[in-house]
């Protein structure tokens, strides 16, 4: 009787707690938008402190940021961003979720792609094996910076690591081919063309020597046409006119062996049938 | 002989202890809980099993060798049944000695288990068994040898509690020697020199046997590094059972 009266007054405590907590609840926002403040330690320290386990807490700081991250009702969360992710990969060099996770979040939420690349090429320097840091790199450098040179530099760093995909070399013709070095580009995109092994390359390098041959032959035809210009004061009222007059020694055909669409008002060509353009 | 009837009734006293068993379930629980928290991870989820398994069984098996060591000799001496030992042909030597090896035979079971369930665990999970976990036993197991010979040590002239304390810090210690690396070019005084070196060289360097990284991220570990590593373990131990020895021999009871 005795012990069944303790269990029944442990039960009302029990009770009574679960009540002061909902009551508790009912009064916090713990959604509520605010600012927050971290004090972050040195890398060196975290690793000297955890005892032969600096793994473990890098592991724990990596799914903490994850949470941190997902909060949208921390204001100033991504002030930390930076700290936070070169705390997580100085305790552990070679742990490379944490690069690709902190670069996506500072180049996709916080459109800072120069913070993201700085991540990236960290990892890069501490995992001097690892292909995907300097594609990313690239990627991001080519996307929002549009810096095709320095893209051009990380894909290719990136194409001669060990188990790089094929794909990385088609983005390096691409960086060039964007930087307007259209020569040295279509060469490149031959010889894709030539060794494809799927259908995927095989149509990407069709369509990039499309416009590439496209943009050559324009050029050609752009000097050609400013030749007769000058000399008549007009444009031809047929293309093969470059011809007849002897400017050109023949005029150029689309990659596909199709001839140009030719705009006698403006003097320029066009490509007869639609594709996808690689440059807008 | 005798040594080896000591050991054995070390053993069967340390595993008769209900709390040995507990923290072997702790041990084996904390790494399987690991799946749970690899649930809130982004990217290698194996990476969060491996590091959360292995630090579990660190942990555990070292508060075993740390709580199971001190007690022994101290309870022998509280108790008196030290003087029914010593009193038949057993020589003091011989009771430290047995002591220790009764003590790995009872950590080498233990990590035996929790190694076992998590290699399995991992095996499940990944579909590969990783070959460096034996050799992180080996090293662990090498670690806590050190660790039970400075608990017995400190068990041999001192209280159980102060043991205890005594044995943790030299733990600690033993984890963050290695930045002595980091620093010691600022000695510049022979004599300061001389006596930051001696502290280097004289506490365990424990930091060496961990290859928890080395696992985690599939680094290579160098053959030369496996054996001068096992060789200072077994240095380490020999000395400090010498210690012990020597002061086991000396004390008056």
């Amino acid at each position: 009787m005795r012990k069944k009266k303790y269990l029944l007054f442990s039960l009302i405590f029990f009770l009574l707690i679960s009540f002061s907590q909902y009551i508790y609840d009912l009064n916090k926002d713990y959604f509520k938008k605010k600012n927050t403040f971290l004090a972050l330690p040195s890398g060196k320290t975290m690793r000297i402190f955890s005892f032969g386990n600096s793994e473990l807490i890098a592991d724990f700081l990596y799914i903490w940021s994850i949470q941190f991250f997902s909060n949208y009702n921390l204001l100033n969360s991504k002030d930390f961003i930076e700290d936070i992710y070169n705390l997580i990969t100085d305790i552990s060099p070679r742990y490379k979720d944490p690069y690709l996770l902190g670069s996506t979040i500072m180049a996709i939420e916080m459109n800072d792609i120069k913070m993201a690349v700085r991540l990236l090429q960290k990892g890069s320097k501490n995992m001097d094996d690892e292909w995907i840091f300097d594609f990313e790199s690239g990627y991001y450098t080519s996307k929002y910076l549009k810096n095709y040179k320095l893209a051009e530099k990380y894909y290719k760093k990136s194409s001669k690591k060990k188990g790089a995909p094929e794909f990385i070399s088609r983005m390096l013709y691409h960086s060039i081919y964007m930087q307007g070095k259209l020569e040295e580009s279509l060469m490149l995109y031959q010889s894709v063309l030539k060794n494809a092994k799927t259908e995927i390359e095989r149509r990407s390098a069709n369509l990039h020597l499309y416009q590439i041959k496209f943009e050559i032959d324009k050029k050609k035809i752009k000097s050609a046409m400013d030749i007769f210009f000058n000399r008549y004061g007009f444009y031809p009222d047929n293309i093969n006119e470059l011809v007849t007059y002897r400017i050109i020694g023949e005029i150029p055909k689309d990659f596909k062996g199709h001839h140009y669409k030719y705009d006698k008002k403006k003097g320029t060509i066009d490509p007869k049938e639609g594709y996808m353009w690689k440059k807008q | 002989m005798k040594i080896k009837a000591i050991a054995l009734n070390t053993f069967k006293e340390a595993v008769r202890n209900k709390i040995f068993y507990l923290l072997i379930f702790f041990g084996i629980f904390f790494s399987f809980s690991s799946k749970l928290i690899s649930i809130l991870t982004i990217g290698d989820t194996l990476k969060i099993l491996k590091d959360i398994g292995l630090a579990s069984i660190n942990f555990f098996s070292v508060i075993i060798a740390v709580f199971t060591g001190i007690n022994l000799v101290y309870k022998e001496i509280e108790k008196k049944t030290v003087y029914f030992i010593l009193s038949k042909p057993v020589e003091r030597r011989d009771f430290i000695l047995g002591k220790f090896l009764g003590l790995a035979l009872t950590i080498l079971v233990a990590l035996t288990i929790m190694i076992s369930f998590f290699s399995i665990f991992i095996l499940l999970f990944s579909g590969t068994f990783d070959p460096y976990i034996l050799l992180y036993f080996i090293f662990l197991f090498t670690e806590l040898l050190i660790v039970i010979s400075i608990s017995i040590l400190f068990s041999s002239f001192s209280t159980p509690i102060l043991s205890s304390i005594f044995t943790i810090i030299l733990y600690l210690i033993g984890h963050v020697i290695w930045t002595f690396n980091e620093f010691k070019y600022k000695f510049i005084n022979p004599i300061e020199k001389i006596f930051a070196y001696s502290i280097y060289y004289l506490f365990p360097n424990l930091e060496k046997f961990n290859i928890k990284g080395a696992i985690v991220m599939n680094d290579p570990i160098n053959i030369k590094i496996i054996f001068s590593t096992l060789a200072y373990g077994i240095f380490y131990v020999s000395a400090i059972l010498l210690i012990s020895i020597h002061i086991f021999k000396h004390r008056e009871f």
